[in-house]
């Protein structure tokens, strides 16, 4: 059984289906990637996974539980967090308060413990939130606000954000969209290496050579159908999707595109 | 039947005045994005023009450094009265939208709100300087003839002013979606860049629909003065009818409002008939009209409202979280500072310290809702006024034990008041709090259940093994146990402040202040952090309230009420809201306070209140950060200098 199972999700705002019966599976361990035109309805669907949209039908199981009825905190909770296309960091606290913030697990009884023992217990995640802070080469900037930052390290606390939390599952919306293609190259080496950590990793992205060199499985959306999966070589040849996605000749391009820069950082790798 | 159809035709009068405050709301906030609590105000200053050139012939004007009153010469008829009257209103808002609102475009809706209250207050103060507090009534102006309905006589003025209401807004309605100006006004409204790239100038659009604005709610204020009468206070108090008359018509239609407002003034009216009936609890019988009003604003924000905002909410930008608490080289010398003041102080100069704590206090409950949690409440003193009266109501308890008890049973009530309002935020937040304060105001203070007899409750000294703590212990009054003791209980709050702050639920909060969505994503409990909050900023209150009920032993609603309110939260805007440090400097400049007797030699006087009034505006204006941001404000202007100079040597 796979991590985040969605089976038949639909997500319609009046007769319109943003998401119409997408069956997605995130196996463990991999990373899994959707890609579809603009207005498919990508961020729709990390939305209902999250919690924030409700579903008009279907179900989302994660790691063998039913998602239904939980709010986004609760589904944080167990493991399944994410990312934003519009950031949506905290500004007024220090990256490592953002990190904070996210890795700390409150009980009922914490503003107790909090008002009259402050800062105990915050050790245990401190470690936590140093290793995120790490893993994105963020630990130079923890005292300073996210407002003070470049576009593209701002890019990387919020997915040193939602890794804050050692969580089993994350969704990635775009994290690469902004970012030159040197930093997006360097993101895809940080994400295979989040795997092999122990971690599952969801993607939504533009950016074709990134998503076609990253991913171990994708699934394409269109008009909120999934018209397409498989392993990147395949969702490459597929002509359903070089039809409906990446458009006859333009879409050779990107995809070959995507090839150069695959065999570009084996070299390099 | 027909007895309740008369009594629903009777609050059309008072419908319509709500009615055409709500229009005058509407159309300043889809011209410059504010929502204007000043509306009572600025129907207020016409009125009373009006009403002093009708008796006396005498110019009164709302200024200050100049005469505020010219003899014109004999009382003046209808006309001239009316335009001069209005004609002051007009340069009274030019002036206000010159000097304020046009500085504050883009600032968060709420700062612009509290800038509202600020000429709220700055109206009533000047126009109390010159003309005096009473109320007063205008000759007839409309018919006033008593036709017979139903067999009870009825006075055709409250048909009159509903037609005029009424024609009132089908114009303006018509005219915003006809011509050409209230086209661009809506077009501004919606996209400002997008109206600035068509050659429109939101800012000129902006100051023209607040000129219409004071033109509607000066001719009704003018109206309403041969009706009800005017004083300097009380047309503030139909804002919050007039709020939720806006709130039905979701800020946008103008005649859903007008509907909305006569209809909350006929339910008004049947509910006062239900209270002479006896249908009423006797717990009620204060003021339960005043839950007309507070029941459709609760309705309309939590049918309205969404507990967490989507993707499209434009996030508003929000209160910033508090500075670093004060550093303890700052800290214990005000309290040792404070310690030496009750040893050795006089005995007003003791009573002002006790005002300061009581005030410092609650202001700290304040820091927490709005510098921690980013929501304006203009509750928190209501909170204090009920844990006072539970206070007086459990006091056969004994010492610790009524005082904890008023402390809970107010925690609870803040707590479940906090409860429905988490599907609101920002500037709708402050709306519902102040509606929950007029609610307190109208209804408890003034229940004869809840606050005995004739209004007047009263406390025992606090007593702890023997030893009298109260304030008339000993010779010396105030007695010096008292103050150490209050100051003991406003230390430990602020201590609670200052621990929360570094405390992980302290950084929840912030992040729910700073972005709900993110905070939700991130496994934050966003609802849970804001009740949370509450409860703390309850129970803060209700440890003021208990000083409050002690350090006056007798008391009343006065001080409690929902204005009080206003100005509490226009002090603590000057402190600086959101911090520890502002809440002290705030309770310093409390009426009555500490500034107060050092700088005046103590009370409070109208020209205080017009004072706090004027500094508000300013700080709104000017530091957003109050008194205690300044020296950071200075810091980063120095440091922004010193760049600047760096940069352009090395331009050089």
């Amino acid at each position: 059984m796979a991590l985040l199972e969605s089976r038949g999700l639909t997500v319609s705002y009046g007769g319109l289906h943003a998401n119409d019966q997408v069956d997605i599976d995130i196996t463990e361990g991999k990373l899994v990637g959707l890609i579809g035109p603009n207005g498919a309805g990508k961020t729709t669907f990390i939305d209902a996974i999250t919690g924030f949209t409700p579903l008009s039908a279907g179900t989302v199981t994660f790691d063998g539980v039913d998602l239904e009825g939980k709010s986004p905190d609760e589904r944080a909770h167990l493991g399944l967090t994410r990312t934003f296309q519009s950031l949506e960091l905290f500004e007024d606290l220090t990256v490592r308060d953002n990190l904070m913030a996210a890795a700390e697990k409150a009980r009922w009884n914490s503003f107790i413990t909090d008002i009259l023992m402050p800062g105990r217990g915050e050790r245990a995640y401190q470690q936590q939130v140093d290793e995120a802070l790490d893993a994105l080469d963020l630990a130079e900037h923890a005292d300073r606000l996210p407002s003070d930052m470049s576009h593209g390290q701002r890019k990387l606390i919020g997915v040193a954000r939602a890794l804050a939390a050692r969580p089993k599952l994350v969704l990635l919306d775009e994290p690469a969209a902004g970012l030159d293609t040197q930093e997006s190259q360097k993101l895809g080496f940080k994400l295979r290496e989040f795997l092999s950590s122990g971690m599952s990793l969801f993607l939504i992205d533009h950016d074709m050579g990134l998503v076609l060199n990253v991913c171990d499985y994708i699934y394409v959306l269109d008009f909120g159908r999934i018209i397409a999966h498989g392993t990147p070589a395949e969702v490459r040849k597929d002509p359903t999707v070089i039809a409906a996605y990446l458009g006859e000749s333009a879409g050779e391009a990107q995809a070959s595109a995507g090839t150069a820069l695959n065999t570009a950082t084996e070299e390099q790798s | 039947m027909s007895v309740w159809l008369v009594f629903a035709l009777l609050g059309v009068g008072t419908g319509s005045l709500y009615a055409a405050f709500a229009i005058a709301i509407i159309i300043v906030y889809r011209g410059s994005g504010v929502v204007n609590f000043a509306v009572g105000a600025m129907a207020m200053i016409p009125a009373i023009v009006y009403a002093e050139l009708r008796a006396t012939g005498d110019l009164v004007l709302p200024v200050i450094l100049l005469p505020d009153r010219y003899d014109l010469g004999g009382p003046w008829g209808f006309w001239p009265s009316a335009c001069i009257g209005l004609a002051v209103g007009v340069v009274f808002t030019l002036v206000a939208e010159r000097l304020v609102f046009r500085r504050l475009r883009g600032a968060p809706a709420v700062t612009c709100l509290v800038a509202t209250v600020g000429l709220t207050v700055v109206a009533q103060g000047l126009m109390v300087r010159a003309a005096g507090a009473g109320t007063r009534r205008t000759p007839a102006i409309l018919p006033d003839d008593v036709i017979d309905v139903f067999g009870r006589s009825f006075p055709v003025d409250r048909l009159w002013i509903t037609g005029v209401v009424l024609v009132l807004g089908g114009g303006i309605a018509a005219g915003y979606r006809r011509t050409r100006f209230g086209i661009a006004t809506r077009a501004a409204f919606l996209n400002e860049k997008g109206a600035i790239l068509l050659g429109l100038d939101p800012r000129r659009l902006g100051q023209i629909n607040w000129l219409i604005a004071t033109l509607v709610a000066g001719t009704t204020g003018i109206l309403a003065s041969s009706m009800g009468g005017v004083s300097p206070f009380n047309y503030s108090l139909y804002v919050v009818p007039a709020l939720a008359a806006v709130l039905a018509a979701r800020l946008q239609s103008v005649m859903v409002a007008v509907l909305a407002g006569v209809g909350i003034g006929m339910f008004e009216a049947v509910t006062v008939h239900m209270v002479a009936k006896g249908h009423v609890p006797n717990l009620l019988q204060g003021g339960f009209s005043s839950l007309v009003p507070f029941a459709v604003i609760v309705v309309m924000l939590i049918v309205g409202g969404r507990t967490l905002p989507d993707r499209s909410f434009v996030v508003e930008p929000g209160q910033r979280p508090p500075a670093a608490p004060p550093r303890w080289w700052v800290w214990w010398p005000v309290v040792a500072v404070m310690c030496i003041m009750i040893a050795v102080g006089s005995s007003p100069l003791r009573f002002a310290l006790l005002q300061t704590l009581f005030v410092s206090t609650l202001l700290m409950s304040v820091v927490l809702v709005t510098g921690f949690i980013g929501q304006v409440s203009l509750a928190q003193l209501s909170f204090a006024g009920f844990a006072a009266f539970m206070l007086s109501r459990f006091d056969g308890l004994g010492f610790p034990l009524a005082p904890v008890t008023a402390i809970v049973l107010t925690t609870v009530v803040g707590t479940l008041v906090s409860i429905p309002a988490l599907r609101v935020r920002g500037v709708l937040f402050a709306i519902v709090s102040f509606s929950v304060a007029v609610v307190f105001d109208e209804v408890l203070y003034r229940s004869p259940t809840f606050v005995g007899n004739g209004g007047l409750a009263r406390v025992a000294e606090p007593r702890l093994f023997g030893v009298d703590l109260g304030i008339y212990a000993g010779d010396d009054f105030p007695s010096r146990r008292f103050a150490f003791l209050a100051l003991a209980c406003c230390v430990g709050c602020g201590l609670v402040l200052v621990g929360l702050r570094r405390s992980g639920l302290g950084r929840r909060m912030f992040a729910v202040n700073s972005n709900e969505r993110a905070a939700a994503a991130s496994g934050i409990d966003v609802p849970g952090t804001k009740v949370t909050a509450a409860m703390l900023a309850s129970a803060i209150a209700a440890v003021a309230g208990v000083m409050f009920a002690y350090k006056a032993v007798d008391f009343t609603g006065a001080g409690l009420s929902a204005q009080d309110g206003l100005q509490l939260l226009a002090l603590a805007y000057i402190g600086g809201i959101g911090s520890i440090g502002g809440a002290v400097i705030a309770g310093c400049l409390a009426p009555s306070a500490l500034a107060g007797y050092l700088l005046t030699g103590g009370g409070s006087s109208i020209e205080q209140y017009l004072f706090t009034g004027i500094a508000l505006v300013i700080v709104t204006v000017a530091v957003p950060g109050g008194l205690a941001g300044l020296p950071d404000l200075l810091r980063r202007v120095r440091q922004q200098r010193r760049s600047g100079s760096l940069s352009t040597t090395a331009g050089g």
